[in-house]
């Protein structure tokens, strides 16, 4: 105990306290530091009202999203957790470690939102860890038709359509009536998956050798990138509605055009990044695929593109959430429905709660970190899989 | 040796343009089958152009290529069932990093003749075998030193069970300790009757395994002729020249 004592001494003057300069740059970032957290626990646990959160709880996750249509997202949160599980074991192994890390989060969400007055969020919730465990403990390996990785692929790829369909039908909820921080999901989900496909194809068509392909990809991805995305949204609400055929006239509700802009958007930038990663791969790739008799469409898809797109993880997460973000500023645009930050907004106009931005703002940029390094660790596991197991 | 075999490529009067520049300015060549031709010239004699305009990663701008028995042109169809009967190794290997060594050679079977997973992987395991690396089939290329990824490389082009070989300088890029294991698979692979036309500066190879030289320079052939011709009594001054820098 005492020679732990004195090496951790002698560390510390050994790179803490060697010089003047850094005896005084230690102190000075131990005060500051010492402040800066201590003031930031005081306001966390002592100064902060958090029932402005608690309150509006509702209004912050799903905006006007109807009452009694609630259990058609506790039904898709059922699925995606189920979904996650599955892949969440197929892209790493369970450690106690990683709930030990997020035990600060579910602990804050706990000291925020009182478990029991919400028994059946709680409920909820617990239906859906214990979801995501029978996720991670399926069988699917004795579902004889598929493979692992095309197992979860197609059960992530039809997650999407599922879940709007199920939103939707039998007297669901239209677009316009959702809302809240569902409502940034599902607008990064769509605008995520459709961006990705189409800058996929148009990063192809730009190296195409055929003019008109080529000029066409590239015109549009210059176009969609000369102006900002607060631009583009407006020209959903405003522009977009005038432009359409009368059959159309108000069928294209301002969510879909939303929808569809985020996506446009985000599959200019998608392109160029994913062109960046093909101009990476070496031509003798190409060669040596041709070599063996394969077509332009199988070099392509099974050479190029697996290269290509494995060299620019990296900057398509960044832009994956990029967009996340940027799905806030369909509030800037003026748009009809609110998200999460124009809940916020909401929330804080209400009487009792003025003056409550600190409160409200941290929870917001709490939910959005959420998600952003969720994707981050996501791709970091992708990664690490691609390089060990790169198989088709 | 096999002049009674018959022809399998025939080049006439190839001519290749880049730009201005003609790196072939007319060559003809037959090789029957079965024969194990080496390549030779300078660099930038347009040895590597040519046997690249046989599997046609250049097209001829001039000239007549017939490959086992159908003339390479703009109107062919079927460029990749060519393609699938040549086999090609290049100087720098050229694996498919993505993918395991098995994967490699066992991809080309399964996506370009159709195979399944295991009657590929069930082609793929032999030829591994015959170069020597079993051991290696489930490591990824860059796990592999120069010598293990140009035998697999071979590997690779065996799998589509191809009737010609081409090899364009395939020991230029490795360390000299890694040259031998790659020459002896060459020369199994020559012995067990492959058609074979070489790129290389390897004349211990060469004078061991080749039926005949090609001596190219500035786009032309030449010199033909045996390994004995070329060893005791080149004709050409240029060819001279050039085995006494060599050898």
């Amino acid at each position: 105990m005492n020679n732990m004592l004195y090496q951790s001494k002698t560390w510390l003057i050994e790179n803490l306290f060697s010089s003047k300069l850094n005896i005084a740059l230690s102190t000075f970032s131990i005060i500051f530091a010492y402040y800066f957290i201590a003031s930031f626990l005081n306001f966390i646990f002592i100064s902060a009202d958090w029932k402005v959160v608690d309150v509006n709880l509702r209004l912050l996750l799903l905006g006007p999203f109807p009452k009694d249509a609630e259990w058609r997202i506790w039904v898709s949160i059922f699925w995606v957790t189920f979904m996650s599980g599955l892949s969440y074991k197929h892209l790493s192994t369970f450690h106690l470690k990683h709930l030990m890390n997020l035990s600060p989060l579910i602990l804050f969400i706990l000291f925020l939102i009182d478990p029991i007055k919400n028994i059946i969020i709680t409920l909820l919730t617990l239906i859906s860890f214990i979801l995501f465990v029978m996720g991670y403990n399926f069988p699917y390996e004795r579902i004889p038709k598929f493979s692992k990785n095309s197992f979860i692929l197609f059960g992530w790829a039809i997650t999407l359509p599922l879940i709007v369909i199920f939103l939707k039908i039998f007297g669901g909820v239209e677009t316009t009536k959702w809302g809240g921080y569902f409502l940034n999901i599902m607008l990064a989900w769509v605008g995520i998956i459709f961006g990705f496909i189409v800058g996929l194809i148009l990063a192809i068509g730009r190296a195409s050798s055929l003019p008109a392909i080529k000029y066409s990809c590239t015109f549009y991805i210059e176009v969609i990138r000369a102006a900002p995305l607060v631009a583009w949204l407006f020209f959903a609400y405003l522009v977009i509605p005038d432009l359409l055929p009368g059959f159309f006239a108000g069928k294209v509700d301002i969510a879909l055009r939303v929808m569809i802009v985020l996506s446009a958007f985000t599959a200019a930038y998608i392109a160029e990044i994913i062109r960046g990663g093909l101009q990476s791969v070496p031509i003798g790739q190409v060669e040596a695929s041709k070599a063996l008799g394969m077509n332009a469409y199988q070099t392509t898809s099974l050479i190029v593109l697996p290269q290509a797109i494995r060299a620019v993880i990296p900057a398509l997460v960044s832009q994956f959430i990029a967009l996340w973000k940027d799905t806030t500023l369909i509030l800037a645009a003026g748009l009809a429905f609110r998200e999460l930050l124009g809940s916020g907004k909401s929330a804080l106009a209400q009487f009792e709660f003025i003056g409550r931005y600190n409160e409200i703002y941290l929870f917001i940029g709490l939910m959005f970190w959420i998600v952003s390094f969720g994707m981050s660790r996501l791709s970091y596991n992708f990664e690490k899989d691609l390089g060990l197991n790169r198989e088709d | 040796m096999n002049q009674k075999n018959k022809i399998i490529i025939h080049a006439e009067n190839v001519k290749k343009k880049f730009g201005d520049f003609y790196a072939l300015k007319g060559v003809s060549m037959n090789v029957h089958e079965g024969e194990v031709v080496v390549v030779l010239g300078p660099s930038g004699s347009g040895k590597s152009t040519f046997i690249r305009t046989i599997n046609q990663l250049e097209k001829h701008d001039e000239g007549k290529i017939i490959v086992d028995g159908t003339e390479l042109n703009d109107d062919i169809k079927n460029l990749e069932t060519i393609r699938s009967n040549v086999g090609m190794v290049f100087q720098q290997f050229n694996l498919f990093p993505h993918l395991t060594v098995k994967r490699n050679v066992a991809l080309a079977p399964q996506k370009v003749r159709g195979l399944s997973v295991e009657e590929a992987e069930s082609i793929a395991m032999p030829l591994l075998e015959r170069v020597g690396i079993p051991e290696q089939a489930d490591k990824f290329p860059a796990q592999l030193s120069g010598g293990q990824q140009q035998r697999v490389a071979i590997a690779r082009a065996l799998a589509m069970q191809p009737k010609i070989m081409l090899f364009d300088e395939p020991t230029s890029a490795l360390d000299p300790e890694m040259i031998k294991e790659v020459l002896d698979v060459m020369k199994e692979l020559a012995a067990s009757g492959m058609t074979m036309i070489v790129v290389t500066h390897e004349m211990g190879f060469a004078k061991e395994a080749a039926d005949r030289f090609y001596f190219f320079d500035e786009g032309l052939l030449v010199e033909e002729g045996t390994p004995e011709h070329f060893f005791t009594n080149p004709k050409e001054d240029r060819t001279k020249l050039f085995l006494s820098q060599i050898l």
